[in-house]
C-alpha cells in the first residue's frame, strides 16, 4: 500500500480491540485492545475505583455537577495508560469506558422527583411498546471546529479563562456560571497536562514516528495547530476526550475534512514541510483510528458542498482523503458528500466509482435539498448553506448542536384504532378514548381517526423530550463543548442547554409502513369490502394465520409507497406535510427547535419487533420501512418510481433530514455507461429536490440472502446478457449460476 | 391502431445510453437458439406459469376454467387457456396472490403508452437516456412504432430501436426518421450459420443494416456470442462491419444460459445451449 503499512495498519486495529475481531459492534462504550506500558498510569480498574470515590466525596460535599464532572475527567486524563509508538502518528490513551460516566447516576436521581417518575413512567411504556422511544441524547454534537483549529487546546482554555474574568469585572459571575467556567476550566487544564504527559512520553516512544509525533505534539502544548498534520492530531484528540470521557459523541470531524485540511495541506507542500505523499500517510493513520473503533453506526465524516458565491469546496485534499479511503479498503468511518451542480464530475465520477465497488461507502447529501429545509424551518440561506452534517444525515446550521433521539412509530397509531387504545404485543392501555370501530364508517373517518392518533402521540413524543431536556446538563455537563463555543463563554451557559442553540431531531419512523396499511385499509376493508375493522383487528392479532391468502392479498395491492402510485403518494404526501407542520419550528427546552427526520435508526428494528402484524401484510415482529424509504421489497416498479414518489412528498418537508435507500445490482452500474446511471439517479434527485441518497450495490451475499428471503427483494434485477431479469423469476439453480459468479467478483 | 407489447421495462440501463423505457412488442420474424426472451416471439397472448412461486391460493381457479386446486395443488390445463386473446385483461393474473402467473400480451395504443414512457423523462434528460423499443420485433409492427417514435420525438425523448434487422426495408423506412440510433443485431455473416441459429437467412438483415448505414443512421452492434454456435463468426461480423461508416459502438453480449425457467413457465421448447 501507498500510504500506511500493512504492519502500521495491523497495529492501529489493535488499539482498540482485540485483533481476532471478537468485539461487538454494537456494544462499543470502552476501546481497550493491546495493553499500555503500566509505567504510564493506572488501569481501568484502579481509575474507576479512584473516580467513583471521589465522585462519591464531590457528590457528598454538593459540589456542582459542572466541577465534579470536571474533576473526575482530570482524574482519568491525569492517570490512564498512554502510549506512542513506532506504528502509530496518533497517540493513545488507555480509553475509558465512557458509559460508566457519572450521568447515569445523575439522571437516576433526576427521575426520582414526582414529575420526572411520571415522565419516566410514560417513557417506559412508550419504549415497551414501541410506539415512541426516546432517550436523552450525547450523541450528535460537534464542537466549533473553526474555534479548534484557530485556538487550539490552549487557546480554548485561555478563551474560558478571559471570559470568566469578564463575567467577574462586570458583576454577572453568579454561583451557577462561575461552576460553568469552572468545569470548563478544569477539563481543558486536564487536556493541557495529557497533551504534556504525551509529549514527554514520545521523547523515548515512537521510534521513527518519534520526532514527528513529538513535534506536533509539542506544537498543540503550545497553541493552535500549524499544519496538515497537527489539525488531524487535534481533531482525533477533540473527538477522543469528548466520546470517551466526556460522554458527548462528537459527529464531524471537521466542518467537511477536505476543507478543514486543506490550507494547511497546501502551505505545507508549498512550504516544502511535507509531500502530497506524507499528508496521505498522515490521513491514512487517522482514518485507521475511525475504523479500528469500529462502531456500528460509523463515524461520519463530510466532504464537499460549496461555497457562498457558488464554486465547489472539492479541492485537493478531497481527492486525497478519497484516495486514501479507498487504499486501506475500509468501510468506517462512513463518508459523506456534499453534492451539488458545482461538484467537479470527475470528482462526482471518482466518488460513484467506488460507490459501485464497495457497496455504497458514500451518503450524498444533496446541497440544495438541505438549504431548502434548512429555510423552512427558519435559518438564513448563509447558515442553510454552511450546515453541518452531524450524524448519519442529520444537518444543522453552525454554531448550534442538533440532537435526535424522540423517534415516533407512525404505524402503531393505526393498530392503537384496531385495538381500542391497547398495544396488540402487550396488552397495554395507549390511549382511552379511541373511536369505537362501528363508529369509523368510512374510509375518512378511519384516517381522521388516525391523524388523532398521530397528533396525539407526536405531542408526547415531545413532551417526553421536553421533560429531560432542562435536566441534560445537569446530568451531564458540557464541558468540552462549552469551552468550544464562544457564544456559550460569552453567555455564561453551558453549551448543551442555554449557551448556543440546540435542536431537537424528531424521528419520523415506519412511515412507508403507515402509508401502505392506511392505503391497506382502505383497499381492504373500505373499498374491496373484503373484511371488516372487527375481522381485521381478529386476523392480525392472530398474525395472519388461517388467512394466508388475505395477507398475500394485502402484500400483493398494488397501493405501496415507492411504486409512484399517484393515490398512494397522495396519502404519503399528505401524512408527511401533516406530521412536520406538527413539529417543525416548535420551541424545544434547549434553546432550540424541533425538526423532522424522515430517517429510522435501528428503530426500523427495534420499533418492528414490537409491532404486531400490519395490514399491507406484514408478520408480527418484522422490520419496518426505514427512512424515506418503501417497505422492504415492496417498490416493485424500480429505482425511477421509488424516486418519484420520494419527491412527490417533498423532501424539504423534512427539516432535518430525509433519505432514500436505493438498491442497485452491480451489472446495472458497470463501466461508463453505469456511471451514466449513477449520475442521472442523482441529478434527477438532487433537481428533483432530494435530500439525502445512498445506494445499495448488492454482491453474493446479499444474492444469498435474497435466495433465502425473496419476499424482501421483489425489485432486484439481474443482469443476465443483453438484458436484465428480475432475480425472484429466475429458477433456484439459475440463481445458483449467479451467485457462484458474484463469488467471483473481486 | 394498437400494437401488441408483452412488456414495458423502467430503468432499462443496457438498451441504448442512460437510464431508458424499453417497449417490448410481441412478436418475432426470428428463432435464435439462445432467445432470453421466449414470450416476444410469437403474437399471440401467452399465459406463464411460474410453478415454483404458486401458493395454490386458488383465486385463479375461481375465474378461468383453465385452472384447478386438486389436493395436489395447482394443475394449469394450457388446453383450455387462450392467453385471454380477445379479452383486453387477462382474468386470472390479477387474481394470483403468489405472482405464479405472468401473462405476456397487451393491446395499446400510443396515448395508452405516451404517460408512462414520459413518466421518466427526467431521467432520461440527466442521464442522456431516453426510450428504447425492443421485442420480439418491434419493427414487425411498423406502423404502431413509427406512430409512438414520432410522439416521442415531439416530447424531445431520445429514441433507440432494438432490431435484429428481418423486416422489410419499408418498415425501416417508416421509423427511420424518428429514431435517433438502431440497436441492430448481427449474428452471423455466413447465412448457414445464420439460419441453424435462428432460423432464417440473414440476406435481408445485412442489406437492411447497409441500408441503414447508407442513409447516415446511427447504428449501435450487438453481437450475441453464443461459443459452439456463432462465436466463429466473429472476425466475419468484424470484417463486414468495417465497411460500414456509422457504426456507433459494437457490443459483444456474453452468452448465459438463465432463461430457462421462462420457456418452462411457457412451456416452450427449450433449446439453449449450454452456457459455458
Amino acid at each position: 500500500m501507498k500510504y500506511i503499512t500493512e504492519a502500521d495498519k495491523r497495529h492501529i486495529e489493535g488499539k482498540y480491540h482485540p485483533l481476532d475481531g471478537s468485539y461487538d459492534p454494537y456494544n462499543r462504550f470502552g476501546y481497550n485492545g493491546y495493553d499500555y506500558d503500566p509505567e504510564s498510569g493506572m488501569d481501568n480498574e484502579k481509575i474507576k475505583e479512584g473516580l467513583y470515590a471521589l465522585l462519591d466525596e464531590l457528590d457528598a460535599k454538593g459540589e456542582h455537577h459542572h466541577v465534579t464532572k470536571a474533576k473526575g475527567f482530570s482524574f482519568i486524563l491525569d492517570n490512564t495508560r498512554i502510549d506512542v509508538n513506532e506504528y502509530d502518528y496518533f497517540v493513545g490513551f488507555n480509553c475509558w469506558n465512557r458509559i460508566m460516566s457519572p450521568h447515569r447516576k445523575w439522571l437516576k436521581e433526576v427521575e426520582q422527583n414526582e414529575e420526572m417518575k411520571r415522565i419516566k413512567a410514560l417513557r417506559d411504556l412508550c419504549w415497551d411498546t414501541g410506539i415512541i422511544t426516546m432517550w436523552p441524547d450525547f450523541d450528535h454534537t460537534t464542537p466549533d471546529w473553526d474555534a479548534v483549529f484557530k485556538l487550539g487546546f490552549p487557546g480554548l482554555l485561555a478563551r474560558a479563562e478571559f471570559y470568566k474574568e469578564k463575567h467577574r469585572r462586570e458583576g454577572t459571575l453568579d454561583s451557577e456560571k462561575e461552576a460553568v467556567f469552572d468545569g470548563v476550566i478544569l477539563t481543558y487544564q486536564s487536556i493541557m497536562r495529557l497533551i504534556n504527559r504525551f509529549y514527554e512520553y514520545s521523547l523515548t516512544h515512537g521510534g521513527e514516528k518519534s520526532a514527528e509525533i513529538s513535534a506536533c505534539l509539542k506544537r498543540l502544548s503550545e497553541g493552535a495547530p500549524q499544519n496538515t498534520y497537527d489539525v488531524l492530531q487535534i481533531i482525533y484528540l477533540y473527538f477522543m476526550f469528548s466520546e470517551s470521557v466526556d460522554y458527548y459523541q462528537v459527529r464531524t470531524l471537521g466542518y467537511g475534512l477536505d476543507a478543514a485540511i486543506y490550507p494547511y495541506m497546501v502551505k505545507d507542500i508549498e512550504e516544502g514541510r511535507y509531500t502530497r505523499d506524507q499528508i496521505g500517510t498522515f490521513i491514512a493513520h487517522f482514518l485507521m483510528q475511525f475504523s479500528a473503533i469500529g462502531n456500528y453506526w460509523g463515524q461520519p465524516f463530510y466532504l464537499g458542498g460549496k461555497h457562498p458565491d457558488g464554486r465547489t469546496k472539492i479541492n485537493e485534499a478531497s481527492h486525497l482523503i478519497v484516495e486514501v479511503y479507498d487504499e486501506l479498503d475500509i468501510y468506517n468511518p462512513k463518508m459523506q458528500l456534499k453534492l451539488d451542480r458545482s461538484t467537479p464530475m470527475d470528482f462526482r465520477n471518482k466518488v460513484l466509482d467506488m460507490v459501485r465497488r464497495r457497496n455504497g461507502i458514500f451518503v450524498f447529501i444533496c446541497e440544495d435539498g438541505m438549504v431548502n429545509a434548512l429555510m423552512k424551518s427558519g435559518h438564513s440561506y448563509e447558515e442553510a448553506l454552511d450546515a453541518v452534517i452531524t450524524g448519519c444525515y442529520e444537518v444543522k446550521p453552525k454554531g448550534a448542536n442538533g440532537s435526535g433521539c424522540t423517534h415516533l412509530n407512525m404505524v402503531k397509531p393505526l393498530l392503537l384504532i384496531l385495538n381500542g387504545g391497547k398495544d396488540e404485543m402487550t396488552g397495554k392501555t395507549l390511549i382511552d378514548d379511541v373511536k369505537p370501530l362501528a363508529e369509523l364508517k368510512t374510509y375518512d373517518e378511519f384516517y381522521r381517526e388516525y391523524i388523532r392518533l398521530v397528533s396525539h402521540f407526536a405531542e408526547i413524543a415531545m413532551e417526553l423530550e421536553d421533560a429531560y431536556d432542562p435536566y441534560l446538563t445537569y446530568c451531564n455537563p458540557a464541558n468540552m463543548m462549552t469551552g468550544a463555543y464562544e457564544e456559550a463563554l460569552i453567555k455564561g451557559e453551558d453549551a448543551y442547554f442555554k449557551g448556543i442553540k440546540n435542536g431537537s431531531g424528531f424521528l419520523v419512523c415506519s412511515f412507508a409502513s403507515a402509508v401502505d396499511s392506511l392505503m391497506a385499509v382502505k383497499k381492504l376493508v373500505y373499498e374491496g369490502n373484503k373484511i371488516t375493522l372487527d375481522e381485521l383487528r381478529d386476523i392480525l392479532n392472530a398474525n395472519w394465520e388461517g388467512n394466508e391468502k388475505l395477507m398475500m392479498l394485502a402484500r400483493s395491492l398494488p397501493n405501496k409507497y415507492g411504486n409512484a402510485d399517484p393515490e398512494t403518494d397522495m396519502t404519503a404526501k399528505g401524512l408527511a406535510a401533516y406530521i412536520c407542520n406538527i413539529v417543525n419550528g416548535r420551541p424545544n427546552k434547549k434553546n432550540g427547535r424541533y425538526g423532522t427526520l424522515a430517517h429510522s435508526a435501528r428503530q426500523f428494528i427495534v420499533h418492528g419487533e414490537k409491532t404486531g402484524a400490519t395490514p399491507d401484510g406484514r408478520m408480527a415482529g418484522y422490520e419496518l420501512s426505514k427512512n424515506a424509504s418503501p417497505v422492504p421489497g415492496m417498490d416493485k416498479n424500480g429505482v425511477t418510481a421509488l424516486i418519484r414518489s420520494a419527491l412527490s412528498m417533498d423532501p424539504s418537508n423534512f427539516t432535518s433530514d430525509f433519505c432514500v435507500d436505493v438498491m442497485l445490482h452491480p451489472s446495472a452500474v458497470e463501466g461508463d455507461e453505469g456511471l451514466a446511471v449513477l449520475n442521472g439517479i442523482l441529478d434527477t434527485y438532487m433537481n428533483g429536490g432530494g435530500f439525502a441518497i445512498h445506494f445499495n450495490i448488492m454482491n453474493a451475499d446479499v444474492l444469498r440472502d435474497a435466495q433465502k428471503n425473496p419476499e424482501k427483494y421483489k425489485n432486484l434485477q439481474v443482469r443476465v446478457c443483453g438484458w436484465n431479469t428480475l432475480w425472484n423469476n429466475m429458477a433456484r439453480s439459475e440463481q445458483e449460476a449467479y451467485i457462484l459468479r458474484a463469488e467471483n467478483i473481486i | 391502431m394498437t400494437g401488441r407489447i408483452f412488456d414495458i421495462k423502467h430503468f432499462a440501463v443496457h438498451d441504448g445510453d442512460g437510464i431508458r423505457t424499453t417497449v417490448f412488442f410481441k412478436g418475432c420474424p426470428l428463432k435464435c437458439l439462445w432467445c432470453h426472451n421466449p414470450e416476444g416471439l410469437t403474437r399471440p397472448k401467452q399465459l406463464a406459469y411460474y410453478e415454483h412461486k404458486c401458493i395454490s391460493c386458488g383465486e385463479c381457479a375461481t375465474a378461468c376454467p383453465a385452472h384447478i386446486i386438486s389436493e395436489n395443488g395447482h394443475i394449469f390445463d394450457r388446453t383450455k387457456c387462450d392467453g385471454c386473446e380477445q379479452k383486453e385483461v387477462c382474468l386470472c393474473e390479477p387474481l394470483c396472490l403468489g405472482g405464479a402467473l405472468k401473462h405476456y400480451g397487451r393491446d395499446v395504443t400510443v396515448d395508452d403508452l405516451m404517460p408512462e414512457l414520459l413518466a421518466d423523462v427526467d431521467f432520461y434528460k440527466n442521464s442522456g437516456g431516453g426510450v428504447t423499443l425492443s421485442g420480439g420485433e418491434c419493427l414487425l409492427q411498423a406502423d404502431f412504432c413509427a406512430e409512438l417514435l414520432k410522439s416521442l420525438k415531439a416530447q424531445g425523448i431520445n429514441t433507440a430501436v432494438d432490431t435484429c434487422g428481418c423486416v422489410p426495408r419499408a418498415s425501416i423506412e417508416k421509423v427511420l426518421p424518428y429514431t435517433d440510433v438502431f440497436l441492430f443485431d448481427v449474428k452471423a455473416i455466413d447465412g448457414d450459420v445464420h439460419k441453424r441459429c435462428t432460423g432464417v437467412d440473414n440476406a435481408l438483415i445485412l442489406e437492411n443494416l447497409c441500408f441503414l448505414d447508407s442513409v447516415g443512421a446511427k447504428n449501435e452492434i450487438r453481437i450475441p456470442v453464443v461459443p459452439g454456435y456463432n462465436n466463429g463468426e466473429l472476425p466475419k461480423i468484424y470484417e463486414f462491419l468495417s465497411k460500414l461508416k456509422n457504426i456507433t459502438a459494437v457490443k459483444e453480449l456474453k452468452y448465459h444460459n438463465l432463461a430457462g425457467s421462462k420457456y418452462e413457465a411457457l412451456k416452450m421448447e427449450n433449446n439453449l445451449p449450454k452456457s459455458t
